[in-house]
């Protein structure tokens, strides 16, 4: 309750008893952190467009892992320093200054959110949509949703929905319902696996053949015509191998899946024990670990039965018409989704749907992130008051953030239709939503790197201080190698020297989208802070305060 | 009804809860003051103390007309906390004195989990002292504040099966059946207020001391007699090996 000294009387009391639960245990941020890197929905659908390069799979998720745990450490870090609402924003803002916290936090944490929302939709279409239709009869409605831009752009609008109800269901049943999923969709996740482990190359060709002609309306033989297909558009990413060189080079793709435990941190201020490092650490981490381990499960069990060369094929013959480089509809008219395709292995089709509906509780579980950890942002920027005060208004009967979602949804709405037909080459943008976000975390990684000497008082007084490698601290070594990390992948994004990602200087409509989202923030901060100063607020003078909760 | 917050704590409290009543808000006091209206020993030298504060309770409807009807009450919100955690929790403050409100919605959660409103309407302007007496008990890491209230509620109230200015053993028999954490928490503080009292920590008079101890007694005879639910009796299988409380955390505001 509401009292506020602290009291001792012998060794009875140990502490004053009063304060606030927090809405999340550490265990539902493991959970937020393990969903943020999926191995269903981002992971699945990041390597079947990796079709094209030379790296090894599997090496290239481990390394980039390894890399990502030091962003883990960094975050973690900061946590434990501020364990604020408004990750990013409020540790930029406070050590960097305001208008590069604004800035970066804006950009990585809001705008690039919009070009999530047709990714999200693009996942949800082929994971759970197309087969559901396909393996309920609706064979015309499945092929619809999976390849019309139409069927797209309703299903962003079905996504957009269903993140708003998430929002409007506040942190704790948020957090109940993405329990929920997540152990259905691990229930999903184990059959699949199972499925994998006990099939046989013969059998899952077999069952392959005979299933999707009446499913999808495939030709004769799909397995055989997939394989020519995926060999002609291109197919080449090999399991393991690849040098060293090529690894390297699959790693921007690979961090579209891989580069998110950290997604909770805008939460951080409502999960309880966050001023514990270790904890911190260890929920974001496992997530991390755990995830890499399926992930490294998923490719030997896809070479023992799919066999990798099928999988590849499948995967370049899809994308090779997807991205519009053919007008021939591939033999397997739909994305190749690897639990479909195992599905098939088994017998009628009340099992198939039981498996395709158990694992799309990876989507469901996951779907409330494009937009939960940006709200936070949202609020915290307009408590500062950069942004208007009705941003962080609430309802009074829902507690919805009514403005501060429209301003996440109606945007969604028009980028999705803007990448659903492919204005502007939008479909070409997909890798930006990694980039600008990358640019964000080097930001917050640069605040991390000189806290210790910019702000000392804070740092020694946090329980990081004690950290320290060499003489260094922890903060400071660990954001040394998380930055040469992201420089590297923005050099790879941006330069391009290998052509391989599309969003880089070569990308005219990726250029033109990038400028317009910095220069949107830049003119928001610039225009607000000038404003607040004409109304005698000085933004300054705000950041000089960490905020408090 | 005036519009700015009043000098004296107990008028303000009135106020407040009058004015939401006449609003259809079902506001209770809870917290020390609500101890003190209930106990005169509160007052004792030896179980006195400061209330520096409001807490009360509302349902989840009340939660929702909160905002407008304390700013009309002339309090200001804390926005940043209300906006993350209104739905279940809200504060305001008395910039002119100094004060704060702290509100919860719907429920009590602290340590543990105590569901208030179903019972809000019996009493006015407190929770039942059966409740009362347990946003006390649940918390694991006792203050001497908590200590003296719980001792001035057991000193001037009789444990027993009525509301009536009796601290209602059923109704904490019955959520304690259901909840092994409660049960366990509350058997703890039961020994803590034991000790105090053994180590001297107020001078109370013998027969004062007895009344305590007797009535400790009793209401743990009867939760204990009380049937328990199978959920109660899976966890206290696991027992205190895991953590069977909430972690309490201090808020910086």
């Amino acid at each position: 309750m509401a009292s506020s000294s602290r009291d001792t009387t012998g060794d009875l009391f140990v502490r004053k008893a009063t304060g606030l639960v927090r809405s999340w245990s550490v265990f539902d941020a493991f959970v937020y952190a393990a969903f943020s890197i999926n191995l269903v929905t981002l992971g699945l659908y990041i390597f079947s467009q990796m079709y094209f390069l030379e790296g090894g799979l599997l090496p290239t998720l481990l390394i980039s892992s390894a890399f990502i745990l030091f962003e883990v450490l960094v975050y973690a870090a900061l946590i434990a320093v501020m364990p604020r609402s408004g990750g990013d924003y409020v540790w930029q803002s406070r050590i960097l200054g305001g208008g590069i916290g604004f800035v970066l936090a804006i950009t990585g944490w809001w705008f690039i959110l919009w070009l999530w929302v047709p990714l999200y939709s693009d996942m949800f279409r082929h994971l759970f949509l197309t087969p559901i239709f396909g393996l309920l009869g609706a064979k015309d409605l499945a092929l619809w949703f999976g390849q019309n831009p139409l069927g797209l752009f309703l299903t962003s609008l079905v996504v957009c929905g269903f993140v708003a109800f998430y929002i409007a269901i506040g942190m704790k049943w948020y957090a109940r319902i993405q329990k929920y999923c997540f152990w259905l969709g691990l229930a999903g996740l184990a059959i699949f696996f199972g499925l994998l482990l006990f099939g046989s190359p013969e059998a899952f060709q077999m069952s392959l053949n005979q299933e999707m002609p009446g499913l999808f309306g495939t030709a004769e033989n799909v397995y055989t015509a997939t394989m020519a297909a995926g060999q002609e558009a291109g197919a080449a990413a090999p399991m393991v191998g690849g040098g060293l060189g090529a690894i390297l080079m699959a790693m921007p793709f690979m961090v579209f899946f891989n580069l998110w435990p950290n997604w909770g941190t805008a939460l951080y201020g409502e999960i309880r024990g966050a001023t514990d490092f270790k904890r911190n650490f260890s929920g974001m981490a496992w997530a991390l670990i755990i995830t890499t381990a399926l992930g490294v499960v998923f490719f030997f069990l896809v070479q023992k039965t799919f066999t990798w060369d099928f999988y590849m094929n499948a995967n370049a013959a899809w994308w090779n018409y997807a991205w519009g480089y053919t007008d021939q509809v591939p033999p397997l008219p739909i994305w190749p989704n690897p639990i479909l395709l195992a599905s098939m292995m088994l017998p009628g089709r009340f099992l198939k749907i039981l498996v395709v509906l158990l694992i799309s509780f990876w989507w469901f579980g996951w779907s409330g992130t494009v937009f939960l950890s940006s709200t936070r942002i949202i609020f915290a920027a307009a408590f500062d008051r950069l942004l208007p005060e009705k941003v962080a208004e609430v309802d009074e009967k829902t507690h919805t953030p009514v403005v501060a979602l429209l301003l996440m949804v109606v945007p969604s709405i028009i980028v999705s239709a803007l990448f659903a037909w492919n204005v502007f080459s939008f479909q070409s943008l997909t890798l930006n939503s990694t980039l600008v976000i990358a640019v964000t975390y080097l930001g917050t990684t640069i605040a991390a790197i000189i806290l210790p000497y910019r702000k000392p008082e804070l740092y020694n007084a946090s329980p990081i201080a004690k950290y320290k490698v060499f003489g260094i601290p922890l903060i400071t070594v660990g954001g040394v190698i998380f930055a040469a990390f992201l420089i590297f992948l923005l050099y790879a994004w941006l330069i391009d020297p290998l052509q391989l990602y599309g969003i880089g200087l070569a990308n005219t409509s990726s250029i033109i989208f990038l400028l317009v989202m910095y220069g949107l923030a830049a003119a928001i901060y610039f225009g607000f802070k000038f404003y607040r100063k004409r109304s005698g607020i000085n933004i300054d003078q705000v950041y000089q305060e960490i905020p408090i909760e | 009804m005036s519009s700015l917050p009043l000098d004296s704590l107990q008028d303000e409290l009135t106020r407040i809860v009058d004015q939401a009543e006449s609003e259809g808000i079902l506001l209770r006091l809870l917290g020390g003051l609500a101890v003190q209206l209930h106990s005169p020993s509160a007052n004792h030298r030896e179980l006195q103390r400061s209330y520096p504060d409001l807490d009360f309770i509302t349902d989840a409807k009340g939660g929702q007309k909160l905002p407008s009807f304390l700013t009309g009450m002339g309090y200001s919100p804390d926005k940043r906390f209300n906006t993350l955690n209104g739905a279940r929790r809200q504060l305001y403050f008395d910039d002119q004195h100094g004060r704060q409100i702290d509100i919860f919605v719907g429920a009590f959660e602290m340590c543990h989990k105590l569901p208030l409103a179903p019972r809000l309407p019996i009493e006015s302007p407190t929770i039942p002292l059966a409740e009362l007496m347990l946003t006390k008990a649940q918390i694991v890491e006792l203050n001497r504040k908590d200590v003296l209230d719980l001792l001035a509620l057991f000193l001037d109230h009789p444990v027993g099966i009525s509301d009536d200015e009796t601290i209602n053993q059923e109704v904490i028999a019955a959520l304690c059946a259901k909840d092994w954490g409660l049960y366990t928490t509350l058997q703890l503080t039961l020994e803590k207020l034991r000790t105090f009292l053994t180590k001297g920590e107020v001078n109370l008079s013998d027969a004062q001391l007895q009344t305590l101890t007797g009535r400790f007694q009793q209401l743990e005879t009867f939760i204990d007699a009380a049937p328990k639910t199978t959920a109660w009796k899976l966890r206290a299988k696991i027992g205190k090996r895991k953590r069977w409380y909430e972690e309490v955390e201090e808020v910086q505001r």
